[in-house]
């Protein structure tokens, strides 16, 4: 019994063993799989901001000054060809009408031209208020994901726990069977060594004082 | 022994991982539908909205351009006609100087339409940004569909335009026109008379004895 005690023991421990060691490869892999997909959340925010990096260079702004620019001198001439009134009396028009719509037509590119930067700048407002809410959902979603992590490490953690309950069962079977071989057998003990209490014959040859020849002396005793 | 057959009766360990990856999916997923949704209520918001925001603040504007054109240079003509300079250089300054200003105020009006267009989209954008961040902590998209609708009903609603400001106003006020004005008598029957000065509305004191 004592063999099959040691046996299952030996087993029951190996699976123990095991379990931890897929456990905590496990762990591994998990945590593995955190970090790839933080990483992946990390690639997107990356691209989004390299977007909007892009919109606000001075290329975009360029463009988006150039369309701004266009579309204030058209809302310009729009505005224009609506007349004022429905007659104008012969002697009351300007006799310079060229000259007073070029002068008021420069002006009004100047003027577009320095508007176009008010149009630029709500654009790159707009931009902002967008990308911002791209990343919040992006910084959401992950730090979302991030806290089912720990739950995820504990199940990991416990992946094999029925594997370590299988090999402490086994181990607590060997244990049994230890103790009942111990206690089953029959008391297994030696003879204390005794004290040898045969009388010492007294040798004449040996013996140096005044005790007469072949008198039993006391081992326990000196006779010095 | 009994331990694990226990255990094993009572289904492991719970799977408290899947439980929170369940309910965090969900959360997202909660999220996304509600942004979705909040999108599709402000999708009204396009630049023909805009456009015509832009346009009915022209429309508003100006017919009231138009009555102080008239009425300023109907003052001209008869300031003119009442000095007897209508055919001469100073009409055409003046002339000139009103259809100018005319130019110019007809560019300030689409200005100002393009300004309130603009500040009304940037309004729409902070209100919509506001919505969707309501979204982060109530994962609700039932009430941010809510909120979005009459958020955007409250935009589409007209708003009240303050009247516009005269634009001839410093037409009239000009230094030399008022001077020429009173250094020139108005026409009539008699000779003129180029040995006196200032209007004829105020006539000139009389000379004192003592000095």
């Amino acid at each position: 019994m004592s063999y099959a005690g040691a046996a299952t023991n030996i087993v029951g421990g190996e699976l123990s063993g095991w379990a931890n060691v897929l456990a905590k490869q496990n762990m591994f892999d998990t945590y593995k799989r955190e970090l790839a997909q933080q990483q992946q959340f990390r690639d997107q925010g990356a691209g989004l901001f390299q977007g909007f990096l892009g919109q606000a260079g001075p290329g975009a702004a360029a463009t988006e000054m150039s369309q701004g620019r266009q579309a204030r001198e058209k809302s310009y001439q729009d505005v224009a060809a609506t007349p004022l009134s429905t007659f104008t009396p012969p002697t009351e028009q300007s006799t310079s009408s060229a000259r007073d719509k070029a002068a008021v037509n420069m002006r009004g590119q100047e003027r577009a031209t320095l508007g176009a930067y008010s149009d630029w700048q709500l654009r790159q407002v707009l931009n902002n208020i967008q990308n911002q809410e791209a990343l919040k959902q992006l910084t959401s979603f992950a730090g979302g994901q991030a806290g089912v992590f720990p739950l995820q490490m504990y199940k990991a953690q416990h992946s094999e726990d029925t594997l370590a309950q299988i090999g402490a069962a086994i181990s607590s079977i060997g244990g049994g069977a230890a103790n009942y071989a111990q206690f089953s057998q029959s008391p297994q003990f030696s003879q204390p060594q005794q004290q040898s209490f045969a009388p010492i014959t007294y040798n004449p040859n040996t013996y140096q004082g005044d005790i007469p020849s072949g008198a039993v002396l006391n081992p326990y005793l000196s006779y010095a | 022994m009994g331990f694990a057959i226990a255990d094993a009766f009572m289904g492991g360990t719970p799977d408290y991982a899947g439980q929170a990856q369940a309910s965090e999916n969900a959360r997202q997923a909660q999220i996304r539908k509600g942004t979705k949704q909040v999108n599709q209520a402000f999708a009204g918001f396009n630049p023909q909205f805009y456009n015509q925001r832009r346009q009915a603040y022209i429309d508003y504007a100006m017919p009231q351009l138009s009555d102080q054109f008239t009425q300023t240079r109907n003052q001209i003509g008869f300031g003119l006609a009442n000095k007897g300079l209508t055919q001469s250089g100073t009409s055409g300054k003046q002339w000139s100087d009103l259809f100018r200003q005319e130019g110019v105020a007809k560019q300030n009006i689409a200005d100002t339409a393009t300004s309130q267009s603009q500040a009304l989209q940037q309004q729409v954008a902070n209100s919509q940004a506001n919505l969707i961040n309501q979204l982060y902590t109530t994962a609700d998209p039932a009430s941010a569909q809510q909120s979005a609708i009459q958020t955007a009903a409250g935009f589409q609603a007209p708003s009240t335009f303050a009247p516009l400001v005269n634009q001839f106003s410093g037409l009239l006020n000009q230094y030399y026109i008022s001077q020429l004005l009173n250094q020139k008598p108005a026409t009539s029957a008699a000779a003129p008379d180029y040995t006196s000065y200032g209007s004829q509305f105020a006539p000139l004191p009389q000379p004192s004895s003592s000095y």
